[in-house]
């Protein structure tokens, strides 16, 4: 996006989208690694790219477990308690794995939302707007094994973003745990 | 003809203790319903002791364990017990994480060898090492 506006310059990104995008806390402008759509017949199918991808990038093997694991419950939870689909991005960004797992719209109960558009959960959220946290071990197992999570509920549906930490020197493929 | 990928495959054979569920592929919620099924079938049947050999399973999300947990607070209620037989090691991490090794008696395969508590990962950052791996 340009502008001439020198106030928008001034007063940093204006629009809604790249606030939202700011706040769940994944860089912006960045191409990620992984981006694949999802929905209850082809969960397999991202967690099999979520493991090629990790293991490629020197992730031990139980820690992939771990992240095939939360992207897994993740994308379940927008299956069972969303729209019934969604998509799975991923970043590489400084020594760690930014996931971000959306859903592909409110959820089809209509459970209620925050009228200001939604609220950032920390880890000890305990109040998710859209996918209980209450429902099943999903969301809770997400938290055990996460280095960080949030969950950003809003109008347009549901946003979860976690970090995992990659092993050894960021941008440095050939380091591997041994 | 060929198993589909991320599908579950189940059969039953008979134990000399009772009836063994092998299970094989990937048990997810979109076949939380057919493993439900299986057990739900055995323990319809009478069955007191049951094994679920987990070996062909590469994967199971918490939506799989709940059906097993369902099925092993029934059998404990019986008096009976639930063995998961030789978990790999992504499905041993879930039960544990999950708590739920100590609810079944899981024999061999990748258990009893991550036996951390993981209570407080989280917050442990980016120097947090996965536990002992099987290499």
């Amino acid at each position: 996006m340009t502008t001439n506006d020198p106030a928008a310059d001034a007063a940093g990104p204006a629009d809604g989208a790249v606030i939202a995008d700011a706040e769940v806390g994944w860089p912006s402008g960045v191409p990620p690694i992984l981006n694949q759509a999802f929905d209850a017949g082809t969960l397999y199918a991202l967690r099999a790219s979520v493991q090629a991808h990790a293991s490629a990038l020197g992730m031990p093997d139980a820690r992939t477990d771990d992240l095939v694991i939360a992207l897994h419950e993740l994308a379940a939870n927008a299956v069972r308690h969303g729209a019934g689909g969604g998509r799975v991005r991923v970043w590489k960004h400084a020594g760690e794995l930014h996931c971000q797992v959306e859903d592909d719209g409110a959820p089809a109960r209509g459970e209620a939302l925050a009228p200001d558009g939604g609220a950032v959960l920390d880890s000890a959220g305990n109040a998710a707007d859209s996918w209980p946290f209450s429902l099943g071990h999903g969301l809770w197992l997400v938290r055990l094994v996460a280095d960080e999570i949030s969950v950003f509920s809003g109008p347009d549906g549901t946003c979860a973003t976690v970090v995992f930490a990659l092993p050894g020197a960021d941008d440095a493929p050939s380091a591997r745990a041994c | 003809m060929l198993t589909p990928v991320g599908t579950l495959r189940t059969s039953v054979a008979a134990g000399e203790s009772g009836p063994v569920v092998m299970l094989w592929g990937e048990a997810d919620i979109s076949s939380a319903g057919q493993l439900s099924d299986v057990l739900t079938a055995q323990l319809s049947g009478g069955a007191q002791q049951l094994m679920v050999d987990v070996s062909g399973l590469s994967f199971a999300d918490s939506a799989s364990v709940r059906a097993l947990v369902l099925a092993g607070k029934a059998l404990r209620e019986w008096g009976g017990t639930l063995v998961i037989a030789r978990p790999q090691r992504a499905v041993a991490r879930l039960l544990e994480l999950m708590g739920v090794d100590e609810l079944f008696v899981v024999q061999g395969g990748a258990a009893g060898q991550a036996r951390i508590k993981d209570s407080g990962t989280r917050e442990s950052g980016e120097g947090r090492r996965p536990p002992g791996g099987p290499s």
